[in-house]
C-alpha cells in the first residue's frame, strides 16, 4: 500500500485519539465533538484535555496533550488561535501521528497576521505526523469510528464513495445526504486550509483506498495545482472521479477568495483539464450527488440505448427533451416490440413508440410487468427508466388511485422493477417524483420515502426527476464510452 | 525504440531553442522577433515560412534569388509586436522592384514611428498560398496548472465568437484531436458547404509539438501566439503541411532581473 495510505492510517482508522480543547460547556466544540465520537462508536481509548483538568462525560481531563497515557493516533484540536502552534508542538513531542485541527483564524482570513501564523505553524512539521486542517470540520470515515464535528448523527454504514471537500458545511451535506441518494461514504474529508495534506494528498489517498469505488470532490482552488493535475491524470483512469468546481463566476471567485484564500483560476482552463484527464465535471450539489449516485449503482454502464416508460404525454415529452440533452436519444422501439407492449396498453391515449406512455400512472401489476418483459426482452434497449408510475399499492391508496382503478391484492407491484432490474440482462431506474406538500397527507411522503428505500437497498438507483435520472445517466455512459475507470 | 529516437531529437532541438532564447535575453529583449520566434518553432519541427533576414537591396536580391516570388516583408524586430497594425508589412511583392520600395519604405517608417526599437532588418518570406483555413494556435500560463494550448480558426471565430478549445500540457494525441473537433469552426477544416478539407492530422501534428515545446521552454516563455497556422488541403488532394506565418512570443525575464 502506498505511503499516502499509511501516512493517513491514524486519522482514517485511529487506535486511540483525544479531543484537545474541551469545556465544562458540554454546548462548546471540543465537547460536543468528544460526544460525537463517544455517542458515533468510537470504539478505542479516547481521551479528553484541558489546561483545567477534572471530569467531563465520565472521562478524567487530561491538563495536557504531554500528561496523556500514550501517544495517541491522532488529536482533534478545538484550541484558540493563538495556542494551536504550541499544541501542535506538543502533539508532536507526545508522538501523536495524526492531528485534526478545527481551529480556525490563519490564512483562511486574508490578514496578514493570519498568513503569518499559518507559515509559523507550517514550521511544526518534520514528517513525524500529518495534519487535517486547521479552519475545517474534519474526517468521517464510518469503518474507523470516526466522525466530523458535528457528526454524531451521520450513518454508521460504510460504503464506497469518497467525498474530498474544500468546504466544512458542504463536506457536512454531503455526509448527511448522500443516504438519501442510496449510497453510503468510505471517508468524507473537510480539509479546510490545507496545510499538510492538501487536495492531492486526499485524492491520491481516494485512489489506492479499497474501500473507495467512486470519488466525489468540491473545490475552490488547489494548494498544489500542477501535482493536483498529475494526481488526477492517474486517479481518473481508474477511479471515476466527479469534481465540482466551487468560483466559476466573477462572484463565485470572489468570494471563494474570501471563503478558503483560494485562487479560483480560469473556469475554462479546469474544464479543460477536467476534459482531458477524463474527470467528469458537475455544476452543483445535487449534481454531484446524483452522478456519484449512478456511479455506484451503474458503474460499467456504456449502453446508450435507454427506454423510457411513464405516464402522460406531457411527461413522456418532456422525458425525450431530457434524453436528447443528456446525449442519450430514445431508439424507436421496433414494431414486433411495440405490438407486444400494446397488448398491455389501454388502445386509446397511449404510446408504445418510446417514450413509451402508459397514459395513467396506475397500470395493473400484470400490465406493468407485461410492458417491462416486453421492453426488457427486446434487446433494445439497455436500461428502462420508469418514471411517475405508483409503485404500491400503499401509495395509490393514499393518492386516491384506488378509486380510479381497482386495486387488486397485488403486493408484487412494487416488486416488479427489481425483478426486471435483476433477471432480465437489462438495468431499471425508477423515478419517484416528490410533491411534499406542507399541507399534504406526510403518509404519502413517507411511503415514498419506504419505496426509495426499497429499490436503493436493492441495488436500483432512484431520482426525484427524470431529468436529473437523464443527467446522471449521461455523465456514467459518456465517461465509459470515453474509456472509463477499468 | 522510436521513443528515444524522438527523445534524442528533442534534446537537440531543445538545445537550439534555449540558444536563440539565451542570445535574446542577453541583448535584453522582452521578446522574440518573428524571426526567432520562427527559429524556436523550427527547432520543434513546426513547419514555418521559408524566410530570410535581410538589410539592404544586395542582400535582398539574395534573399529573392532564393525564394522567387511572390513575396511578403515584415520588419523584423523584437520591440515592434504589431507589424500589420504599424503599417510595416507588404505583402504579395511581384517583382524586384516592388520588394526594393517595400523595403526602403518598411525600413524607413520603423525609425520613424519606433525610434527606440531593436531592428534586426526586413524578414522576407514565401507568401503562402492554396492554404484551407487560418488557425491560432497559442500558449498561455495558468497560474495554477502551468502552460496550456489554445486553438482557434482565426479571425472572427476567435476574436469575435471567442471560439477556441484550450488543453493543459502535456497533451496527449487524444487532446491534439478532440481539441480541434471541439470548435465550432471545425466544419470549416471538415469541408463546409463544399470547401476544400483540411488536413488535420498536420494541424494535431503541431499541436502535439507546441506542448512538448511549451513544457521545455516554460521558464523562458510566457505566452506564444502563432497567428495564423495556415492549414494546408487534406492529403488526398495533395497535401501540404500547415505552415506558420507569423509567430510571437514573449520572454520570461523574471530570471533575468536582480
Amino acid at each position: 500500500m502506498s505511503d499516502i495510505y499509511e501516512d493517513l492510517r491514524p486519522i482514517f482508522f485511529p487506535r486511540s485519539a483525544a479531543v484537545v480543547g474541551v469545556s465544562q460547556d458540554t454546548w462548546k466544540p471540543g465537547s460536543s465533538m468528544l460526544r460525537a465520537l463517544v455517542r458515533f462508536g468510537f470504539e478505542g481509548p479516547l481521551y479528553a484535555v484541558s489546561a483545567r483538568g477534572g471530569t467531563l462525560m465520565g472521562l478524567e481531563v487530561y491538563p495536557s496533550v504531554q500528561s496523556l497515557p500514550e501517544p495517541v493516533d491522532v488529536a482533534f484540536l478545538f484550541v484558540p488561535t493563538q495556542s494551536l502552534i504550541d499544541v501542535v508542538r506538543q502533539c508532536r513531542q507526545r508522538g501523536v501521528r495524526g492531528i485534526v485541527a478545527f481551529t480556525g483564524g490563519f490564512s483562511e482570513t486574508g490578514t496578514p497576521e493570519g498568513r503569518a501564523l499559518e507559515e509559523e505553524l507550517k514550521k511544526e512539521f518534520d514528517g513525524s505526523f500529518r495534519m487535517i486542517g486547521p479552519n475545517c470540520l474534519g474526517v468521517y470515515s464510518p469503518g474507523g469510528g470516526v466522525t466530523q464535528h458535528p457528526g454524531e448523527s451521520y450513518s454508521r454504514r460504510s460504503g464506497d464513495v469518497a467525498f474530498i471537500a474544500q468546504s466544512g458545511g458542504l463536506s457536512e451535506d454531503f455526509a448527511r445526504a448522500a443516504p438519501n441518494f442510496g449510497f453510503y461514504c468510505s471517508k468524507v474529508v473537510s480539509y479546510g486550509n490545507a496545510c499538510d495534506v492538501n487536495e492531492a494528498d486526499l485524492l491520491e489517498y481516494a485512489g489506492v483506498d479499497p474501500a473507495t469505488n467512486v470519488i466525489g470532490m468540491y473545490i475552490e482552488g488547489p494548494r498544489e495545482g500542477r501535482r493536483f493535475a498529475n494526481v488526477l491524470r492517474d486517479v481518473a483512469p481508474r477511479k471515476p472521479v466527479v469534481v465540482w468546481k466551487g468560483g466559476v463566476t466573477p462572484l463565485g471567485a470572489a468570494a471563494a477568495s474570501s471563503h478558503t484564500g483560494s485562487l479560483a483560476g480560469s473556469a475554462e482552463v479546469w474544464s479543460a483539464l477536467l476534459k482531458q484527464v477524463g474527470a467528469i465535471q458537475v455544476g452543483s450539489f445535487e449534481e454531484s450527488l446524483d452522478t456519484l449516485a449512478a456511479f455506484h449503482f451503474l458503474p460499467g454502464l456504456s449502453d446508450t440505448r435507454i427506454g423510457y416508460v411513464g405516464a402522460g404525454g406531457g411527461n413522456t415529452v418532456v422525458a425525450g427533451d431530457a434524453s436528447y440533452r443528456a446525449g442519450l436519444p430514445l431508439p424507436r422501439m421496433s414494431a414486433e416490440t411495440q405490438q407486444k407492449m400494446a397488448a398491455f396498453l389501454p388502445p386509446v391515449g397511449s404510446s408504445t413508440v418510446n417514450p413509451v406512455d402508459v397514459l395513467a400512472p396506475m397500470p395493473s401489476a400484470p400490465e406493468l410487468k407485461g410492458i417491462l418483459e416486453a421492453m426488457a426482452g427486446s434487446g433494445e434497449v439497455g436500461t428502462i427508466i420508469v418514471d411517475r408510475i405508483v409503485l404500491s399499492k400503499g401509495l395509490r391508496r393514499l393518492m386516491h388511485y384506488a378509486d380510479q382503478a381497482a386495486v387488486e391484492d397485488e403486493p408484487w407491484l412494487s416488486d416488479i422493477p427489481i425483478d426486471i432490474h435483476r433477471s432480465a440482462g437489462v438495468n431499471v431506474v425508477v423515478v419517484l417524483r416528490e410533491y411534499l406538500d406542507p399541507n399534504g397527507d406526510f403518509s404519502v411522503e413517507a411511503e415514498r420515502l419506504r419505496l426509495r428505500e426499497y429499490y436503493q437497498s436493492n441495488g436500483l438507483a432512484v431520482y426525484p426527476t427524470v431529468e436529473r435520472a437523464f443527467r446522471a445517466l449521461g455523465h456514467v455512459i459518456g465517461h465509459n464510452r470515453r474509456g472509463g475507470s477499468s | 525504440m522510436s521513443a528515444t529516437t524522438d527523445m534524442g531529437a528533442g534534446a537537440i532541438g531543445r538545445d537550439q531553442a534555449i540558444a536563440v532564447i539565451e542570445a535574446a535575453l542577453a541583448r535584453g529583449q522582452a521578446a522574440l522577433s518573428e524571426h526567432q520566434a520562427k527559429q524556436v518553432l523550427t527547432a520543434y519541427g513546426i513547419p514555418v515560412t521559408e524566410e530570410r533576414v535581410v538589410r539592404d537591396s544586395s542582400e535582398l536580391a539574395g534573399a529573392l534569388g532564393d525564394l522567387g516570388f511572390p513575396v511578403v516583408l515584415k520588419i523584423d524586430s523584437p520591440d515592434i509586436l504589431h507589424k500589420t497594425e504599424a503599417g510595416l508589412v507588404a505583402l504579395d511583392c511581384r517583382t524586384t522592384g516592388e520588394a526594393e520600395a517595400a523595403l526602403d519604405r518598411i525600413l524607413r517608417q520603423a525609425q520613424e514611428h519606433f525610434p527606440a526599437a531593436l531592428i534586426d532588418g526586413v524578414l522576407v518570406q514565401e507568401m503562402v498560398t492554396g492554404s484551407v483555413a487560418e488557425c491560432i494556435v497559442g500558449m498561455k500560463k495558468d497560474p495554477q496548472f502551468g502552460p496550456t494550448i489554445l486553438f482557434g480558426l482565426g479571425g472572427i471565430f476567435v476574436e469575435v465568437f471567442e471560439d477556441v478549445a484550450l488543453r493543459v500540457v502535456p497533451l496527449s494525441e487524444t487532446d491534439a484531436r478532440d481539441m480541434i473537433r471541439e470548435t465550432r469552426g471545425f466544419r470549416l477544416l471538415a469541408g463546409a458547404r463544399g470547401r476544400p478539407k483540411a488536413d488535420v492530422a498536420a494541424i494535431e501534428d503541431v499541436l502535439l509539438k507546441m506542448s512538448r515545446l511549451a513544457l521545455d521552454l516554460e521558464p523562458y516563455l510566457t505566452e506564444i501566439d502563432v497567428n495564423p497556422l495556415m492549414a494546408g488541403p487534406e492529403q488526398a488532394a495533395g497535401g501540404r503541411p500547415a505552415k506558420a506565418v507569423d509567430a510571437l512570443m514573449l520572454l520570461d525575464r523574471s530570471g533575468q532581473e536582480g
